[in-house]
């Protein structure tokens, strides 16, 4: 099974099946709906397949594959999976068909539209794989595109400046990643993440920098730093950081609900995911240089972004905050892990607690923040549109199933523990804690001002009197409860027993904080 | 409410039990653990303050549990009393009560289903029992939790049970007199401490305006974070990236300026010298022979003279 190409298989398998799928004729809605579903059920199938085989234990990369693309210029197109990739790769299997089924009701240019979303789903499987930064950055910018049209073409009224800003904001970060990329390759002449990762073990990669690029006479330390404040640009902007942050509320408000769902569940994590499979292998110098502002960015992002949301009044928006809070969280893991402790045993388990719960909890708040979203579409699909916070009430007295679920996700973003997204708060602040004290204190606010918004959202929407012209909201259906139910009891699952996810990835976990020894 | 131990006896019996409990009435399950407590306080070294607030908290429970059970089942019934029967023969109401639904939809207070009343009657019994886990006689849990054999000082601790028990009763007797003596006649009475000092129990009833402050300080300190952040993201933060997206735009238009006015211009007028010094040039070759003429006399003029002058030197 290691030798099958199955890591091939399943970043083409969506990018064949949308091109299908774009084939059809465009009164061919059902046809189409059908076989983008058939398509992202094999794409889990794939991924299922994958996962079983994935040797939870071995150290190695599993189910590599290199080939020679370009010999002159040493690219390679490299994939490969470890524990990270596995749990990317597994949650955007999950939430594509989520987002497939959420987007039954859309009437126009239906097969376009189900072909982007399969695209984007081919991005995200690149993405997740790629080992080398010629082909990772092709997906990287690939999954950007089809964003950019389903936001455009199928979203709200503000639609095309909410594309616009989206996609020229995370370009203009993309493009200082592919600078620093391009220095890099300069100095070291290699593209290849795990090469690169060695180099900057040792030491060489800044001196190669210093050696072969002789900017402006620039000391080793500054062009360190101006590379790295480069590729860091391309991640915060894509996680996001604030300051970096401002396209996403009018992204994820405008977009059409099911695309928000994309965005929050997955586009968001591959910042995350840059952060750690880049950032922190190659330039841990230069994070360990900055370490205090950065820290201090995250824990901006985790209070200011949760305060933000108290004073939203369109859902939409206060999930948007909410999801900016919730990768805070993530990021202060993943920074704090890059401290230099040396050999300290103790603290290497503190960081590899950190980083088990910045993954957990990419992966929880991928899953929470997909089903949220998907519950707003509902209410959208029930109300024509509107999602004003304050224009419901007492829905739970005439709606009292959708309620509950709904309820059910609330809590799970808020963090109450049997439900899975304390877990992995849980375990970066126990992380953290030794590594960067006041960060985490500060950050311990962050879970109180999440409490407080969510709350006030529930009695806001939930409780109180009845809004009469709501009366006739009905409750969920059937197929509506086949689409969330997985995603319910997935919540309920790793709230109760995590060790499900995290056995899949703590072997790398444990692997990567070892690569941060030195 | 008032008066309701004739209508619902079982549920009085355990509320009563449950009442001594919480008010520390000995042998009751809450006598031995507020003991161990007020004996605990009472043998710290720094103050004896804290045993002092807890006798007094003691003597207030009892106080108010006894006002409770006073207004609820003892006195007459406050409520819609055209609608409740007769209750001078209150044994026969009790062996006789009328059936759930005449009672539901008459109002009339009437006892739970045994639903209820089986398990208040086994939580009595806790009630009543559990306390006898951990007495100074036998001090079982408190051997579990600290995990060697607790020895209990006998004296002193007879001592505090006296004077714990004695305050109890003084509350519960306080209660009991005053409200017994006085029992208020309708709900809409107010309760007698209150007409008697109504400011002070103002400000209990009103839980000593610690939710007022509550919300006066971190409440509205929180909404205004809030909207300062909000304020921050619109204000600022997309100022700034509206800033740059205007700075843009301005680069492109001076871009399109330079474009039309500087290149475009000079290459224009470079053009037009280009066509008028072709124009100029076009005129020797205007087809009009007598022209042509003129200028092969002129030029065989120059040539002779150059000839002549430029041999004879």
């Amino acid at each position: 099974m290691a030798d099958f190409p199955l890591l091939n298989i399943l970043t083409l398998t969506p990018l064949i099946g949308g091109l299908l799928v774009l084939g059809l004729e465009v009164h061919q809605r059902r046809l189409a709906r059908s076989l983008a579903a058939l398509i992202s059920l094999v794409s889990l199938a794939v991924a299922v397949a994958v996962g079983l085989s994935f040797d939870t234990r071995d150290t190695e990369l599993q189910f590599v594959r290199r080939y020679n693309w370009i010999p002159t210029l040493n690219i390679q197109y490299f994939v490969g999976i470890d524990g990270l990739g596995l749990l990317m790769v597994m949650l955007s299997a999950l939430v594509v068909p989520m987002a497939i089924f959420a987007s039954w009701k859309v009437e126009d240019k239906v097969p376009l539209y189900f072909a982007l979303v399969l695209w984007l789903q081919s991005g995200l499987f690149g993405t997740f794989t790629a080992l080398n930064f010629f082909h990772w950055f092709i997906f990287w910018e690939l999954s950007l595109i089809p964003a950019f049209f389903l936001i455009k073409l199928w979203g709200g009224p503000q639609r095309s400046a909410a594309a616009v800003q989206f996609f020229v904001y995370t370009l203009v970060g993309s493009i200082g990643l592919l600078l620093a990329f391009l220095a890099i390759y300069q100095a070291t002449g290699t593209f290849d993440f795990i090469r690169l990762s060695e180099l900057a073990r040792t030491g060489e990669l800044t001196s190669a920098l210093s050696v072969k690029l002789g900017w402006y006479d620039l000391t080793t330390k500054q062009l360190g730093l101006v590379i790295f404040v480069l590729a860091f640009l391309g991640f915060a902007v894509k996680v996001p950081l604030i300051p970096f942050h401002t396209w996403l509320p009018l992204a994820y408000a405008e977009a059409p609900t099911p695309v928000t769902m994309l965005l929050t569940g997955l586009m968001s994590k591959m910042g995350v995911y840059g952060f750690l499979r880049i950032l922190v292998p190659i330039v841990p110098a230069q994070i360990r240089a900055v370490l205090a502002p950065l820290l201090g960015l995250a824990v901006i992002t985790v209070v200011f972004a949760a305060a933000a949301a108290f004073v939203q009044r369109d859902l939409k928006r206060v999930l948007a905050y909410s999801s900016i809070n919730h990768l805070g969280y993530c990021l202060l893991g993943a920074l704090a892990v890059a401290k230099f402790t040396g050999n300290d045993t103790g603290l290497a388990a503190e960081k590899a607690a950190a980083l088990n719960g910045v993954l957990l909890q990419m992966f929880n708040h991928g899953l929470t923040a997909a089903t949220l979203f998907c519950f707003v579409g509902f209410i959208e699909q029930r109300t024509n549109g509107l999602r004003h916070v304050e224009a419901f009430g007492g829905l739970r007295n005439i709606a009292p199933v959708f309620c509950g679920l709904m309820g059910i996700a609330l809590f799970s973003s808020l963090g109450l523990p049997g439900l899975n997204g304390f877990v992995g708060e849980f375990l970066i602040f126990k992380g953290v804690f030794p590594l960067a004290g006041w960060a985490a204190a500060v950050s311990v606010l962050g879970l109180l001002l999440t409490a407080v918004f969510i709350l006030t959202v529930m009695q806001h929407v939930f409780h109180g009197p009845l809004n009469e012209k709501w009366a006739s909201f009905g409750d969920v259906t059937l197929c509506e409860r086949f689409i969330v139910a997985p995603a319910i009891a997935l919540m309920f699952l790793l709230g109760i027993y995590p060790q499900l996810a995290i056995g899949v990835f703590n072997t790398t976990v444990v692997q990567m904080v070892d690569g941060l020894k030195w | 409410m008032g008066g309701l131990r004739k209508f619902m006896p079982v549920t009085f019996a355990t509320y009563a039990i449950g009442m001594m409990a919480l008010a520390g009435v000995p042998l009751f399950s809450g006598f031995w653990s507020k003991d161990e407590i007020l004996h605990a306080a009472y043998g710290w070294e720094i103050s004896k303050v804290p045993f002092l607030l807890g006798l007094f908290g003691a003597l207030l429970t009892a106080f108010y549990m006894t006002r409770q059970v006073c207004y609820g089942f003892f006195c007459s019934y406050r409520g819609d009393r055209d609608r409740v029967p007769d209750l001078t023969d209150a044994a026969a109401f009790t062996a006789n009560p009328p059936p759930t639904h005449v009672s539901r939809s008459n109002r009339i207070p009437h006892e739970s289903p045994r639903v209820m009343t089986v398990p208040l009657v086994i939580l009595a019994v806790f009630a009543v029992l559990l306390g006898f886990v951990g007495t100074p006689a036998r001090p079982w849990f408190q051997t579990y939790l600290t995990g060697h054999h607790e020895n209990v000082a006998w004296w002193g601790a007879l001592l505090l049970m006296l004077v714990s028990t004695a305050v109890v009763f003084v509350g519960m007797g306080l209660a009991g007199l005053l409200y017994g003596l006085f029992p208020p006649d309708s709900p809409e009475e107010r309760d007698l401490l209150e007409r008697w000092q109504p400011s002070a129990f103002a400000v209990l009833r009103d839980r000593f305006y610690v939710d007022e402050w509550y919300e006066a300080t971190v409440v509205r300190f929180y909404a205004g974070f809030s909207r300062f952040t909000h304020w921050l993201d619109a204000m600022v933060l997309d100022t700034l990236v509206a800033a740059v997206a205007y700075l843009v735009i301005g680069l492109s238009w001076v871009n399109r300026v330079f474009d039309e006015y500087v290149i475009n211009l000079g290459f224009d007028q470079g053009c037009e010298r280009l066509r008028r010094g072709g124009r100029t040039l076009s005129k020797l070759q205007n087809g009009q022979v007598q022209d042509y003429l003129r200028v092969i006399a002129l030029a065989l003029t120059v040539f002779l003279l150059l000839l002549t002058w430029g041999c004879s030197t």
